[in-house]
């Protein structure tokens, strides 16, 4: 109690003096533009996060903001960089045998944790074992089946009494404190160098871990680091500050000595303190890109995401929307264009594809929408739905028809559902949409039980391989929720996965896979997702690439203003 | 006096069991898991479920549950990495007092005064420009408030930081904001009390024995009108500790508010059943203080309660 009268006292009489000096000295924020290219003495960076971190546990951590943290702090074999990977813990490419089944990696000469003892191939192996281990929760460790590395199919899979859990069967040894030796199912997939940037793959260090025991990860102090900055304090719900790693090989690269992170769930709390120069960049969304447009044009940047979102058609309980016509006059109602142009303006664009653009590239090293349709399956327009529609309703013999859209209830949704509903009703006389926003939980539930027409939400990647977003429409696979099943399809599907040792073969199979997917619409694609941003002049490097840290600052610095 | 406070104590016990009680029990009613990674497949989220006990029937995890609360183990957070909860709470839970206090105290000082002065000017200019301030601030939301003290403090004069908690000076803004609705809500009632007090005959009494108007007002007046201001104050403190989420995150204040919504919208049992806890205690407490305060303020209620 007397603290806190105390500091409001304080704040009072501080307060006031703090108004009595503004009005003495009118400030102005145009101090020198920070064009130059000389590094400012200074090399700290200012950054405010919507979330706080909910976990630092490599083997939890599923979410964007933990896994940008792990990113920075830590280091695999490889890191990703402006999409592209790096060797990094990895002296360089490894040597793979005849059969490409087995990769032998060398580790970097003088690599150390942060409390510079060595990081060697056995807490490489120590991490993996860790995140195939039922015990340890790992959340992600499909990451190692879906890269096919021997026996991991089969240790994730709860049925299979001989090989479930038992993580010590992984293919991954250590030849000596220098040589990690992993083994495969199959050829080596492509995208495989990419996903050993991923936290799943990073050694972790046994005595360590087994010291800290529950305290593992639960505060700044309870890890080691091997990345290019060490987490320097975690204050929980308000923020943490990055130092550069000293320890860690490539330092002289790492420019930035500080970076400090506040957490600010508000947006438009968060232009503020990047109007008032607290922070040094800030993501934005709708209004306040036009705002921000205005008053500070030369500091907005745009990229494309890999975020893609699309509407669920559920024909597995929806007997008309098994109907083909039906569900191509729901995909060319939908005015796309516009409905990123008025809800977000933040760089997104409308889709009519499955594999984002800009995101993998093929072993003819163009983009796979370079090779399919670039931007997206002819979608058609209103004069094409309706025909469609007039189609489909004499093949089912209705004349309207009622149906449900559900989504989660987050805030934003209100304006898409509303928007994305309309569409069809108007482009479709005599259909009547019902919007159902659900919370999350309820969401995800409803959508696995299949109680719904349609369901919009999207998706993000999880390596960097068009895989990641065409594997999943198999026949019968969980994520599948439309009932859609397509034999030829699941072949081509089924094909890609084991052509890893054909790439090119390989990619071709893919292609035709989107190809015949979209044929059919099982689902009905809105859009890939776009970020804006605005950062300072005076910042250079950060980067918001497509995959990999979300956001990167690993290689950005200050310079003079 | 004695006998009354065990009592009240015992009635604080048997509501708060049956506030974890219900919470517990509503509370499994959510739908879906606290796993909610779209990309965990049944199988996971049923290993999951058992992992944590979540597969047992519902009267196993509530007895398991009161047990370990017996023993002070809240069990640790879903969202947050399996985190303990009590230390989650213990982390932020102090700010939010810190700010909710703050702004009870300013507000309370504030409102009593323009209160007593409204009140003691009954129908004259004073009056009424503390009414129309008063409705003003009732009726229009905290969070505009805060916008519009953040953009134009914050951003355009610059005279206080736009968000955060590192300092005094951070903590005018937020703590103005939310006290404007306390101020304003003060006010109205010491007002109404006042003007009522002020007709009594014993105020008339008071003034016959010829005692200075600053005896009459303050030993006779202002005590008799702050007793049902004093019975709103306990709730409201309560309130306002707990409530002050949209204040907590435009300016980013690392408290306990958004703690709660969140972990009911992802289902976080454990966070659930702690926030709640905390909120029940305080608020329970907050009633008992009131009482008590009572009877400091009231000697009527400090003799008939042992009664009651």
């Amino acid at each position: 109690m007397k603290k806190a009268k105390w500091s409001l006292v304080l704040s009072i009489v501080l307060a006031l003096s703090l108004v009595l000096s503004a009005c003495g000295s009118s400030k102005s924020s145009d101090n020198g533009k920070g064009s130059g290219s000389e590094l400012a003495k200074d090399q700290t960076l200012n950054l405010a996060s919507s979330a706080d971190i909910p976990t630092l546990d490599p083997n939890l951590a599923t979410d964007t903001t933990s896994t940008n943290v792990i990113d920075l702090t830590e280091a695999g074999l490889t890191r990703m960089h402006n999409n592209k990977y790096h060797w990094d813990l990895a002296k360089g490419a490894p040597k793979v045998s005849a059969d490409k089944k087995t990769v032998t990696f060398t580790l970097r000469d003088g690599i150390k944790w942060s409390d510079g003892k060595a990081i060697t191939a056995q807490d490489f192996v120590y991490g993996w074992h860790r995140q195939n281990d039922p015990a340890a929760k790992p959340a992600y460790n499909f990451l190692f089946a879906a890269s096919g590395i021997k026996n991991a199919a089969k240790i994730e899979d709860p049925t299979n009494k001989e090989f479930y859990g038992k993580y010590d069967k992984l293919g991954v040894k250590a030849l000596d404190s220098k040589t990690l030796e992993v083994t495969f199912e199959q050829p080596v997939p492509p995208f495989f160098y990419s996903i050993l940037s991923q936290p799943q793959f990073y050694p972790q260090r046994e005595d360590f871990v087994k010291k800290q025991g529950k305290k593992y990860a639960q505060g700044a102090e309870n890890l080691l680091y091997s990345g290019p900055f060490v987490l320097e304090k975690w204050n929980k719900g308000s923020g943490w500050t990055y130092k550069k790693n000293k320890n860690y090989w490539n330092a002289k690269a790492t420019k930035l000595d500080t970076v400090n992170v506040q957490v600010q769930t508000d947006l438009q709390t968060r232009v503020n303190l990047y109007k008032t120069d607290k922070i040094d960049a800030a993501g934005l969304t709708g209004e306040y890109v036009t705002s921000l447009k205005k008053s500070n044009a030369s500091e907005i940047h745009t990229a494309l995401d890999s975020g893609t979102f699309f509407l669920y058609l559920n024909q597995k309980t929806n007997k008309n929307l098994k109907n083909l016509n039906l569900r191509k006059a729901i995909n060319a109602a939908i005015d796309r264009d516009s409905f990123v142009k008025v809800l977000f303006n933040d760089g997104s664009t409308g889709s009519n594809y499955v594999v984002p653009k800009g995101f993998s590239k093929g072993p003819d090293g163009k983009d796979f929408r370079g090779d399919n349709p670039v931007d997206g399956f002819p979608a058609g327009d209103a004069k094409d739905a309706k025909a469609y529609w007039d189609k489909a309703k004499k093949e089912l013999g209705i004349s309207k028809l009622e149906l449900t859209f559900m989504s989660s209830d987050g805030a934003q949704y209100k304006q898409w559902d509303s928007y994305l509903a309309n569409q069809l009703e108007k482009n479709l006389p005599g259909v009547k949409v019902t919007i159902n926003q659900q919370p999350w939980a309820n969401y995800l539930k409803l959508q696995q039980s299949f109680k719904f027409d349609i369901a919009f939400s999207g998706w993000f990647p999880d390596y960097q391989d068009p895989m990641t977003y065409l594997d999943m429409w198999t026949t019968s696979n969980p994520q599948n929720t439309t009932g859609w099943s397509n034999k030829k399809f699941d072949e081509l599907i089924k094909n890609a996965q084991s052509e890893t040792g054909n790439p090119s073969q390989r990619w071709k199979d893919m292609l035709a896979a989107e190809k015949t997917m979209m044929a059919d619409y099982p689902i009905v694609p809105i859009y890939q997702s776009g970020k804006t941003w605005a950062q300072k002049s005076y910042v250079k490097g950060l980067s918001y690439p497509s995959y990999g840290p979300q956001v990167d600052f690993s290689q950005a610095y200050i310079t003079k203003h | 006096m004695g006998r009354y406070i065990l009592k009240r104590i015992g009635y604080m016990c048997i509501t708060f069991y049956v506030v974890i009680t219900l919470t517990f029990l509503s509370m499994k009613m959510l739908p879906g898991t606290p796993f909610q990674n779209p990309k965990l497949t049944p199988t996971q989220i049923n290993q999951l479920k058992h992992y944590y006990g979540l597969d047992q029937p519902i009267a196993v995890q509530y007895v398991k549950y009161m047990w370990n609360l017996l023993h002070g183990d809240m069990g640790g957070s879903f969202q947050f990495g399996n985190e303990s909860v009590t230390a989650l709470l213990m982390n932020k839970f102090p700010v939010s007092l810190d700010l909710g206090l703050e702004a009870i105290i300013l507000g309370a000082v504030i409102g009593l005064l323009l209160g007593i002065i409204a009140g003691l000017h009954h129908g004259k200019a004073m009056d009424w420009s503390t009414m129309i301030f008063a409705a003003i601030g009732t009726s229009i939301p905290s969070f505009i408030f805060a916008g519009v003290l953040q953009y134009f403090l914050g951003v355009y004069v610059r005279a206080f930081p736009v968000a955060g908690w590192n300092g005094p000076s951070y903590h005018f803004l937020p703590v103005v904001s939310l006290a404007v609705g306390v101020v304003a809500e003060i006010a109205l009632f010491m007002r109404t009390e006042m003007v009522e007090v002020i007709n009594q005959d014993y105020i008339v009494t008071a003034q016959a024995k010829g005692l200075s108007r600053f005896t009459v007002v303050y030993k006779h007046a202002i005590r008799n009108a702050l007793i049902p201001v004093v019975t709103i104050l306990g709730p409201l403190t309560a309130a306002i500790i707990t409530g002050s989420l949209v204040i907590e995150n435009i300016f980013g204040i690392p408290g306990i508010g958004s703690q709660y919504v969140s972990s009911i919208v992802t289902n976080d049992y454990p966070m659930i059943m702690g926030t709640t806890e905390l909120y029940a205690g305080l608020f329970i407490l907050s009633i008992f203080v009131v009482d008590i305060l009572y009877g400091v303020i009231d000697p009527r209620i400090r003799v008939s309660g042992g009664q009651a």
